[in-house]
């Protein structure tokens, strides 16, 4: 046996243990009795206490315990114990005080051990009946007790890292989110393929392009050029090079229609020459224009003579002879009339003027006799009574008669004198009127002489009068012979007329004749340059003109259809060059888009297999975790609670188990079910068990729950576990604490209160081999003798058995 | 009998040392269908006898046993394997003396044998390997097998020590890697 994980327990006023008492724990089985109320749960108090810092089953009902875990009347109670050096803590061997609210000390175990003891080693009495209760409660959030024994125990923490890492790779648009590049690499790699289809597509369509171009070159150079067919594109290309220029077609043509253009011109010349009289009128128009003169001659022998008369006569009367010389003479003949009309006219004015002049000349004696008398009254009467007033001025009397001028009047006499002054210079004023009539008189006199002046001045003279009667006189003379001379004048136009008209046309004729022969030449040219023969005279030029327009015309025609093969052979010889370029650039990008096409399929591809590898490695996971699930549920956990609960109820047909959850769920669901013996599932435990059965479910299940793991401290405490089971689940348990000690190494401690049971199991659980031990614990008052209850018994050989 | 023998297979292979025929203490001897001791760290006594044993002298047996292993100041613990069916009261009578195991199927299969007196074997415990079975990724491996488990399986599984994130960043530079992805310069080479 491994070193025992408990050795000696020294509790000092510690609930209902009085005093202090040192307790021996190193042996593989303690078994402590105590009637009720003589500290036996005490004990296994104080053990907890000192092993972890706290009583787990206290906490649970009060978390203010520790006031009530001294003693009753004294302040603190001390616990102390010491364990295996493995699982002591650093303050190992120092004594826990507890009181009021505090713990001072550190725990002996460290507090891995500590936390093993507390959930897998000891079951307090309070616990028991309620362990499945215990450990099936989740608290908020927090898994249940049962749940993390088994998750510690799965070890599955690293497999559920790998899975959850991994669980992109099952979901490849996870995976693009979380490994960028692929998505890139798939988006290049598609990009790529249809670049590599469009390339080819474009390829395709300049290989297409050459054959029609091909085929074009060739259907040209066939009017051009001998070509041998199966001649490789380069040569065709080769070929129509050395085929003529286009721009020297392009001169022929232009000289082909320009000759053209000259004959169609020539033959508009034919067409005005023959459109003009022939020799044998010339003849007849010399003939007739010859004639025409002399009939001139003779017109001016005959009627000539009495035309120029008449001007003659016309020009010494003034008349002008010009284009309508019968006009002129009627002008000229009214406008005598018109001033022999006038001459009369201004011989009556003039008497008339005469008539008023004298009138105006009386006048003006009669208002100048007036003006003479006048003057002379006023000026004497003013002058004398000026005189007069200056002599009167300071008296009334009247120098004149000296009578007294108030006599007859209330005015003064200088007064009066003024007066009468005053109406003499107003006497004045009829002077002047007189004077102004006089000047109008006058001037009315020297308007009429004026007049009668000017009129004068125009007035004829009688030679004048008798020279302008005879020019009258004349004129109607000249007037009585002006019809027959505008006919004479007429025939002698005509006359001229056709003389001169023939005269045109006979030199009209002899330059048709001299263009006639220009035209032949012309015809002759145009033919040599032609190639063909002019045919001379008397063939129609006319004819000629357009036998040769018609073989201009298909020179012409000749030399455009050249220019559009010589044009068609360079067009198709271009077509098919830049197909071939076309081509030999859409091979390249074929071949570039081909290239990384393949480059971004094969990254692509590579990233695809790691997702693979990264797959298989989390399915393989998966495997994994359902595999050790399956296995630490069935092979470890089910079956070591299954040879618990056997064991301890071999009668139960229903053993316990859990329910094997879904492995592949990251959270395991922890279930308790029944098994019946033939294997078959049947309800939970609490459904299918009896009250004692379900205890003993319970206590196997802790049992379990420590037996498969690691035995970090490889000792079981149990307090008063057999109260409700019956005998033969008593001796059940008994034989296995034994197995437990004796054979899995278990250090097992158990406080029983039943003096019956406490000797039965005395005696079951005793020393079995050399070296074994057993510590029993006696509290109450056998605590009071000199070993204070504690006894250690020591195997001893057995003599009883012969074998 | 063939099940007397069957039990006594059982116990021996369980390391019970059978004992001769009668067993005697203190110079007494008593017939049963056999008899065993326990062998290493037990010292258990352990009777088997059948229901064709009547009842009275079974009794009479198991009592007169006790008293002389007594009288030898033996502290060894009885066990009684009953094969057969036994009325309530006389188990009770039995078991003042014994624990009492029965087997009460006619032909017990070894398994039944094995159940029914499941007290006196030793506790197998599970393998340390199994219960711990060492490094869970160990097992992943095992799934992939030798020829499957490349060295970018490999390399995939050791992230799993430094947690989740520390797989989904392997993951990530893995695959990336494979498609020429460069973090750097945040695009591909």
């Amino acid at each position: 046996m491994s070193s025992l994980p408990i050795l000696s327990l020294t509790v000092s006023d510690f609930r209902r243990l009085q005093g202090t008492r040192v307790l021996p724990f190193d042996a593989p089985i303690v078994l402590i009795h105590g009637p009720n109320g003589t500290g036996k749960t005490s004990v296994l108090a104080a053990l907890e206490l000192a092993l972890t810092g706290e009583v787990r089953s206290m906490l649970r009902h009060d978390d203010r315990y520790i006031a009530h875990l001294p003693f009753l009347g004294q302040p603190y109670a001390t616990v102390r114990v010491d364990v295996a050096e493995e699982l002591q803590s650093e303050a190992a061997g120092q004594v826990l005080t507890v009181g009021g609210s505090r713990v001072d000390g550190q725990p002996a175990f460290a507090s891995a051990a500590a936390k093993f003891y507390s959930e897998r080693c000891y079951l307090d009495q309070a616990s028991l009946g309620r362990l499945l209760e215990l450990y099936q409660t989740r608290v908020g959030k927090e898994e249940s007790a049962l749940a993390r024994f088994v998750n510690e125990l799965l070890g599955l923490e690293k497999l559920d890292a790998l899975r959850e890492g991994l669980s992109a790779a099952s979901d490849l648009r996870l995976l693009k989110k979380l490994a960028v590049g692929l998505d890139e690499a798939a988006v290049r790699a598609k990009s790529a393929e249809s670049s590599v289809k469009e390339q080819a597509s474009i390829l395709e369509e300049s290989r297409k392009e050459i054959r029609d171009s091909r085929g074009g070159l060739l259907e040209a150079l066939a009017g051009v050029i001998t070509v041998d067919v199966a001649s490789s594109n380069e040569e065709l290309i080769e070929l129509s090079r050395s085929a003529p220029d286009q721009n020297e077609a392009h001169v022929a043509a232009e000289a082909a229609a320009t000759l053209h253009q000259e004959l169609l011109a020539l033959s508009g010349r034919i067409a005005a020459m023959s459109a003009r009289p022939s020799a044998q009128r010339i003849e007849d128009t010399r003939a007739a224009a010859e004639s025409a003169v002399v009939e001139q001659a003779r017109w001016q022998i005959d009627e000539g003579q009495v035309v120029a008369r008449w001007d003659a006569d016309a020009r010494v009367l003034g008349l002008a002879t010009g284009s309508d010389p019968s006009r002129a003479l009627e002008k000229a003949v009214e406008s005598a009339a018109q001033e022999l009309t006038a001459a009369a006219g201004v011989a009556a004015q003039i008497d008339a003027a005469l008539v008023e002049l004298e009138l105006h000349r009386r006048n003006l004696e009669t208002t100048e006799a007036r003006i003479a008398e006048a003057n002379m009254h006023s000026s004497s009467l003013v002058e004398g009574l000026t005189a007069l007033r200056s002599t009167t001025a300071s008296t009334s009397n009247c120098p004149v008669c000296d009578r007294d001028f108030t006599e007859i009047s209330e005015h003064s006499l200088l007064a009066h004198i003024d007066k009468k002054i005053e109406e003499f210079t107003s006497h004045g004023q009829l002077l002047i009127r007189l004077r102004s009539e006089r000047e109008q008189a006058a001037a009315e006199v020297t308007q009429g002489q004026s007049l009668v002046g000017r009129l004068e001045s125009q007035k004829l003279s009688t030679d004048m009068l008798a020279q302008l009667e005879e020019r009258r006189a004349r004129l109607l003379e000249l007037a009585n012979r002006a019809d027959a001379v505008a006919a004479a004048r007429r025939r002698g136009s005509e006359i001229a007329d056709r003389a001169l008209l023939l005269k045109n046309a006979v030199e009209d004729m002899e330059a048709v004749s001299s263009e006639e022969v220009d035209v032949r030449s012309q015809i002759e040219e145009y033919a040599k340059l032609l190639g063909t023969e002019a045919v001379r005279e008397p063939v129609d030029l006319n004819a000629q003109c357009q036998l040769l327009i018609e073989s201009a015309r298909s020179e012409l025609a000749t030399q455009q259809d050249l220019g559009r093969r010589y044009r068609a052979t360079q067009d198709a010889s271009s077509r098919l060059a830049e197909a071939m370029s076309r081509e030999a650039h859409a091979i390249q990008a074929v071949a570039n888009a081909l290239s990384e096409s393949n480059e971004w399929s094969a990254r692509h591809e590579e990233g695809r297999r790691r997702q693979g590898v990264a797959r298989e490695v989390h399915d393989a996971a998966t495997k994994a975790r359902t595999a050790i699930v399956q296995r630490v549920f069935t092979e470890s956990l089910n079956e070591v609670w299954r040879r618990v609960f056997t064991r301890l109820a071999p009668n139960e047909n229903f053993v316990p188990r859990f329910g094997i959850p879904t492995a592949t769920k990251a959270a395991l669901e922890i279930n308790l079910e029944t098994a019946h013996r033939s294997g078959e599932s049947s309800g939970p435990p609490q459904m299918m068990l009896s009250a004692g059965n379900l205890n003993t479910a319970a206590l196997s299940l802790f049992l379990a729950l420590h037996l498969a793991v690691e035995p970090l401290v490889p000792c079981l405490v149990f307090d008063d576990p057999v109260q409700a089971m019956d005998e033969v689940h008593v001796a059940q348990f008994a034989a296995l604490i034994r197995t437990l000690a004796k054979q899995n190494d278990r250090q097992v401690v158990i406080a029983v209160h039943e003096r019956e049971l406490f000797e039965y199991l005395s005696l079951e659980l005793s020393p079995a081999f050399e070296g074994d031990q057993l510590i029993t614990i006696e509290l109450g008052d056998r605590a009071a003798d000199e070993d204070q209850g504690v006894t250690r018994h020591i195997w001893k050989p057995d003599t009883a058995l012969a074998g | 009998m063939s099940a007397v023998r069957d039990v006594v297979t059982v116990l021996e292979g369980a390391g019970y040392v059978v004992l001769p025929k009668p067993l005697t203490i203190a110079g007494a001897e008593f017939e049963f269908d056999a008899v065993a001791r326990g062998a290493r760290h037990s010292h258990d006594l352990v009777l088997v006898a059948t229901d064709l044993v009547p009842r009275q002298r079974l009794q009479r047996l198991v009592s007169g046993l006790a008293r002389s292993l007594d009288l030898e100041a033996s502290r060894r613990p009885v066990s009684l394997i009953l094969l057969g069916e036994i009325a309530s009261p006389d188990r009770i009578e039995l078991e003042r003396y014994a624990r009492v195991l029965i087997i009460s199927f006619a032909n017990p299969s070894v398994t039944e044998i094995e159940d029914a007196i499941g007290v006196l074997l030793p506790l197998g415990l599970p393998e340390a390997e199994l219960v711990h079975g060492g490094d869970p990724l160990n097992d992943v491996l095992g799934v992939l097998g030798p020829l499957g488990a490349s060295p970018d399986h490999i390399s995939l599984i050791r992230a799993a020590q430094d947690g989740p994130e520390a797989v989904r960043e392997s993951l990530r530079r893995y695959v990336n890697d494979g498609t020429g992805w460069n973090d750097a310069e945040a695009t591909i080479e």
